[in-house]
């Protein structure tokens, strides 16, 4: 099963400070909710290929971060030639490291219509999930990779994702995870 | 979804997400094992010749390859001869193989006209036709403290598919719907299990993908929980500790075999669900499980490979 599920992270451990942000001080929330946040949320895009959809997300990234665009997208496609980020069922998680980055961050982009990403079963993807970590803690970003695998492992998680239309609404349902059973 | 449960603009929006799936699909072959409910059921079976008439019509190539399972036991019985097993596998003497050549003859004229109703160019074919399906007998090892191999009669195995035929008839846009008879050498005719002509089928097309419709959700673990997503290996280790078993054997075979020789992806597709082929193919989810080469892009490996010290941006 892909992206074997790692031991959850400790979850009261978890605590990101970022002062005049939504701090993440519930103690339940994961990894990825705690390191996203409605500004960074964008579900409008149109883009036609990869390289379009990396280079809004180098925009977004460096309007809030103090990160360079293009050196976000430079090490974003380094990651992708070592195999697609893209999980199938129209998803993808690109992530890169970057040298001065001074904690790890996240964006989340909704393409319409889906684009090409050479993903594993063949499928266009119309869901991303963007991760910035910096260069230390490498164990650490691995977790928080591989529970966002597992958040989109998660056909519940994804239907319901799909069906929110806002950007505060997109970070509830990342907060949300795990979805208490139905 | 009955027409008044969706507006005009929701159905527009169906419709234009579907364009990047087939525009990602154009002309890619896709394999489809037809069987289980989808062919006994009428809705069903209409819903099936659509499907597959849409999928070329939209510039796919869909080939399909169908069994005969329930069909033949029926007719057997009508007719009085008695269905021998041995080791669950059903023993061919020549009666039998009349039985099996004329339901199975019959079921494709039925799934050929079910195609050309919605618009397809569906032609039948038998393995035998320009002799594609080269197929010798097959024996089982000996039973133990018995020195002669297992004889099932005219059950065959597979020595291989001429592609050119299929070939020659998808490139001018008709649709092959495959029998699992295949040829001896001197052309007399073997009985086949079908999925492993799909596989061997989809192996030798180098198919995008192999879809296997079923009478299940799918690929279930020891729990019963429906496996969304595996891999080849993870079929290997289900077969090997008996999560996987009967009919779902044969299957798991040629995914396999057909994932170690070039197929990008196998999807064991829930039959009972209509139109699974549309929503297998053309949305983000499908229903049932698929299943992936190992050597598809595994995403925590490589990440793992990409943060390490030595790896990742030395900008």
């Amino acid at each position: 099963m892909r992206a074997e599920p790692t031991p959850r992270p400790e979850r009261s451990g978890v605590r990101v400070e970022r002062p005049g942000r939504i701090t993440a001080t519930d103690r339940m929330m994961n990894r990825v909710a705690s390191i996203l946040s409605p500004e960074r949320i964008r579900l409008d895009l149109s883009a036609s290929a990869k390289n379009q959809v990396f280079d809004s997300a180098g925009r977004l990234f460096g309007a809030l971060e103090a990160v360079e665009p293009t050196r976000v997208v430079t090490s974003l496609l380094a990651r992708e030639n070592l195999g697609s980020t893209g999980l199938g069922q129209g998803v993808a998680i690109p992530h890169a490291r970057l040298k001065g980055l001074r904690q790890a961050v996240a964006a989340y982009l909704r393409v319409n219509p889906a684009i090409s990403f050479d993903a594993p079963d063949g499928k266009p993807v119309s869901e991303l999930l963007f991760l910035l970590v910096p260069e230390q803690a490498t164990e650490d970003h691995l977790q928080t990779l591989a529970e966002a695998a597992e958040m989109f492992n998660d056909r519940r998680f994804r239907d319901h994702l799909r069906n929110q239309f806002s950007a505060t609404s997109v970070y509830q349902a990342f907060v949300d995870w795990p979805m208490t059973a139905a | 979804m009955s027409t008044s449960l969706i507006s005009l603009a929701q159905k527009a929006q169906i419709l234009a997400d579907a364009l990047p799936y087939i525009r990602g699909f154009h002309g890619k072959t896709f394999v489809i094992k037809y069987g289980g409910n989808a062919m006994t059921d009428p809705a069903l079976k209409a819903a099936f010749g659509g499907d597959i008439a849409l999928l070329r019509l939209v510039g796919m190539n869909p080939i399909v390859v169908h069994g005969g399972g329930p069909q033949i036991n029926e007719l057997l019985q009508t007719m009085g001869v008695k269905a021998v097993f041995r080791r669950g596998m059903r023993v061919t003497d020549e009666k039998t193989m009349n039985v099996v050549e004329m339901v199975l003859g019959e079921l494709n004229q039925e799934i050929v006209g079910l195609i050309n109703q919605h618009g397809g160019k569906a032609v039948g074919l038998n393995g035998q036709d320009g002799h594609f399906i080269h197929a010798r007998k097959m024996l089982l090892p000996p039973a133990e403290g018995e020195v002669e191999p297992l004889d099932l009669g005219l059950v065959g195995e597979i020595e291989r598919i001429d592609a050119d035929l299929i070939n020659i008839l998808s490139d001018k846009g008709y649709i092959p719907v495959v029998m699992p008879i295949g040829a001896g050498p001197a052309g007399e005719a073997f009985n086949i299990n079908a999925d492993l002509v799909a596989g061997k089928l989809a192996e030798t097309l180098r198919a995008e993908k192999l879809l296997m419709l079923t009478n299940t959700p799918g690929v279930l673990d020891r729990t019963g929980r429906l496996l969304n997503s595996i891999t080849a290996a993870d079929v290997e280790r289900l077969s090997l500790d008996g999560t996987v078993q009967g009919g779902m054997l044969p299957k798991m075979d040629a995914a396999l075999h057909a994932l170690r020789h070039g197929v990008r992806s196998v999807h064991v597709v829930d039959g009972r669900v209509p139109n699974a082929l549309l929503l297998e193919v053309l949305t983000s989810e499908g229903v049932g499980t698929t299943i992936l080469p190992d050597d598809a892009p595994q995403f925590l490996a490589d990440s793992r490979r990409y943060l390490e010290p030595a790896g990742g941006d030395t900008l």
